[in-house]
């Protein structure tokens, strides 16, 4: 009984409307868990996104040679770069719908850097080959590793994304921005443990074109899906 | 705004208790927090008579989103940005609603009976087109398109409460009209 007189003394010292609004959202309360903070989802992500591209490397197997071909500056720093720039896409998606919780100027400055990077490298370090020749490659293998790069993407954005929801994304499309990076950046590393083609041509067309090109629909999905939380009555 | 201010851990503390479910905190940091976000919102939307639906809207966000903050995080960025999200959405569906309005009016004649054939909806058509735009939207929904509270309230992105307040500003000030010219 004291602690109900104790909130109807709040009541009686607000103004009419907020009264009747405090009474309403009063009426609405219960307990609740509060999400997880960016960081333990980070992991969380980090294990199953390390479950989906193992599953696909395991799937695929690696490239001979793999070792050495990573002993090369050039090939090495791209593939780390993929993932690294995987990983810091996913947690500034998942910052990104947490309330004040970011993604800072620093994240977006490296995030930047990181993808002008991976364009940059094979254009600058790769072994230079003709556009007609990867299409004639990609037209007898059915456009293989570009197809592979979007079936791996899709189930990574897909668990983002389900994580993110359950959050409360105040820019749902811009979260599905940086989810739709995270999961092409690792479909592209996947399969690029895989893939023996480290040319300039073959790996912009078939492995980071895909970001290009489908970048859309994650934002426009996110736009849907994210922003979910503020629908429920 | 000073964030380090020791009012701001005090409210922390007591979001901690709003999401166990206590009422007493939720009552407490209402009262307080409540006339912060109403001169925030009052300060960003210029048409005085939209102050109050966006206040009600950015309350009912920093309802929904109470989950996702981090109690060991700090308070004022999170309420802020929960509010500024808040003020902007409403405002955009309020925009999204004044453009159906406009193309609403563009076609009254499908639903309103021509003035000649009864002089008296013909008067009431006119007494309820020099209602405030708002009120007779209200009024509108739910008697001319016979919508009940909850859809109407829905259309217009604003509270039932709101809404029967509007819709009865709108019922008197017609009647109003009507006997004026009687």
């Amino acid at each position: 009984m004291k602690k109900n007189a104790t909130y109807r003394d709040h009541l009686k010292k607000m103004p009419d409307l907020q009264r009747r609004m405090t009474e309403k959202l009063l009426a609405e309360t219960r307990p609740l868990r509060p999400v997880p903070s960016v960081f333990r989802q980070w992991l969380l992500w980090l294990v199953l996104a390390g479950l989906v591209s193992g599953l696909a490397v395991s799937i695929l197997r690696p490239q001979d040679g793999l070792w050495e071909k990573m002993l090369v500056l050039p090939n090495g720093s791209f593939l780390i770069l993929l993932f690294v720039g995987s990983a810091l896409a996913a947690w500034n998606g998942i910052a990104s719908s947490i309330p004040g919780e970011g993604p800072g100027p620093t994240a977006m400055t490296w995030m930047i850097a990181i993808l002008a990077a991976l364009v940059a490298i094979p254009f600058f370090f790769f072994t230079p080959d003709h556009l007609k020749a990867v299409l004639e490659h990609d037209m007898d293998t059915g456009f293989f590793c570009f197809r592979t790069v979007v079936l791996v993407a899709i189930p990574s954005w897909v668990i983002l994304a389900w994580m993110a929801s359950r959050n409360a994304s105040v820019r749902p499309g811009v979260s599905g921005l940086w989810l739709g990076i995270s999961a092409f950046l690792l479909g592209t590393g996947t399969v690029q443990i895989h893939c023996t083609h480290w040319e300039t041509t073959h790996v912009l067309l078939n492995h980071l074109l895909p970001l290009a090109l489908f970048i859309a629909f994650p934002i426009w999905m996110g736009s849907f899906w994210l922003s979910v939380w503020e629908r429920k009555e | 705004m000073d964030f380090n201010d020791e009012k701001w851990d005090v409210w922390s503390r007591l979001m901690k208790g709003v999401q166990e479910g206590d009422m007493e905190a939720y009552a407490h940091l209402l009262s307080e927090i409540s006339p912060l976000v109403f001169n925030y919102v009052r300060k960003r939307v210029y048409h005085s008579g939209q102050v109050e639906d966006v206040y009600q809207d950015a309350l009912l966000t920093f309802h929904k989103a109470r989950h996702t903050y981090q109690v060991n995080r700090p308070f004022g960025p999170w309420l802020f940005t929960v509010v500024r999200h808040a003020i902007w959405g409403s405002l955009q569906r309020r925009r999204k609603v004044t453009e159906k309005e406009l193309q609403f009016e563009t076609m009254p004649e499908i639903s309103v009976p021509d003035r000649d054939e009864n002089p008296l909806n013909g008067r009431l058509l006119d007494a309820l087109r020099s209602l405030p735009e708002t009120t007779r939207r209200a009024v509108e929904l739910l008697k001319i398109r016979g919508m009940d509270v909850q859809t109407a309230a829905k259309e217009l992105g604003i509270s039932e409460i709101n809404l029967r307040v509007r819709a009865h500003r709108g019922y008197a000030k017609l009647r109003e009209i009507l006997e004026r010219d009687n």
